[in-house]
């Protein structure tokens, strides 16, 4: 019998690539065009998205509904940041587009993800290069691994952040939304 | 002559809708009841896919990299993510907007993009989607510091994409 863990992922899966398809979602576009060409409409999306995430993650964390995603922190994140963002623009869209412009036939992105694949196979020897350097052995604010989740650094439930997040969020659509409409 | 009428299929989905709706399908991922029950990221499946290749052609080099022991490689994922393209697939169709085609002025870029992204996965430990849809909204710092960096990284990558499409 297939586990309910598959089951879900495929359902998931199909309605998600079905809706960014139609939707037009990408976080590349998001970031580049606000930077470069002050074009908002997949920023206010991502936003939107933030709003409605952020509060619901931070509420089902605060009643343990669910594990949180265990992302270490430290100067890898920054750098794998920089160079994951270089990686996306020249490429022309963020993992969720590559994949979805996979499905409308485009073959640059089929060789977008295949490079994808080759650079984690390649990247995964700094693993063995500089071990020490890398999670699972780095600490930060005395967290292993460098796991840190800022309610936890501030000692407070995830929701009393969360709303304040959520807020934030809220503000900067609102903010785009007026700026365009004057 | 009137314009002809779009089928619900060819109609685009404007950002306010599809923010909600992407945000709704976000929140039920999590829910355990649901049968997935965790956020979106795509890397422990692409670390699933390179592993099975890898490990099928040369088992020694998976055994003796500590990385594929330390970060999840996600068989379950890497089904999300083939019916991911799956569902893009069928919209496509059903907008009639698939097309198979290849831009060949922009191969280097899609090899050289590609390969940054892949070493991008492995230092972050997730993608951009685990970054800012599920990190970000955790209140995870890691996922805070890469999203910094994935900012300032679209910007340099961002003006290297607008000459070269100023230059064709």
């Amino acid at each position: 019998m297939v586990e309910p863990v598959y089951i879900s992922a495929a359902v998931f899966g199909f309605i998600l690539g079905f809706l960014v398809q139609r939707s037009r979602f990408c976080m590349t576009s998001a970031i580049r065009d606000f930077l470069l060409f002050k074009v908002t409409r997949n920023l206010k999306m991502a936003l939107i998205i933030l709003v409605i995430t952020t509060f619901f993650y931070t509420l089902f964390l605060t009643f343990n509904v669910f594990k949180p995603t265990p992302i270490p922190a430290g100067w890898f994140s920054f750098v794998g940041g920089i160079l994951f963002g270089i990686g996306m623009a020249i490429a022309g869209g963020c993992v969720i587009s590559t994949f979805s412009r996979i499905g409308q036939g485009n073959i640059n992105y089929v060789i977008v993800a295949i490079f994808m694949l080759i650079g984690i196979y390649v990247g995964s020897y700094l693993f063995k290069l500089i071990p020490n350097a890398l999670p699972p052995k780095t600490q930060l604010f005395g967290y292993k691994a460098g796991l840190v989740w800022l309610h936890k650094l501030f000692n407070v439930p995830p929701i009393v952040l969360g709303i304040i997040f959520t807020v934030i969020f809220a503000l900067a659509y609102i903010y785009l939304e007026r700026k365009e409409s004057l | 002559m009137g314009e002809e009428k779009k089928s619900i299929f060819e109609t685009e989905l404007d950002y306010k809708k599809g923010g909600v709706i992407l945000g709704i399908m976000l929140v039920l991922l999590v829910i355990p009841a649901l049968g997935y029950g965790r956020a979106w990221a795509f890397a422990g499946g692409l670390r699933w896919i390179d592993k099975t290749i890898i490990g099928a052609i040369s088992p020694d080099t998976i055994a003796g990299n500590p990385f594929w022991r330390i970060l999840k490689a996600n068989p379950e994922v890497a089904l999300m993510l083939a019916f991911f393209v799956l569902g893009s697939f069928v919209a496509a169709v059903l907008s009639k907007e698939f097309v198979i085609g290849m831009d060949k002025q922009f191969l280097l870029e899609s090899i050289v993009g590609g390969f940054l992204m892949g070493v991008g996965i492995v230092l972050i430990t997730t993608c951009n989607v685990g970054c800012f849809l599920n990190g970000l909204p955790q209140l995870n710092l890691g996922a805070m510091i890469a999203g910094v960096g994935l900012i300032i990284g679209t910007y340099i990558g961002g003006k290297y994409y607008e000459k070269k499409v100023m230059s064709l």
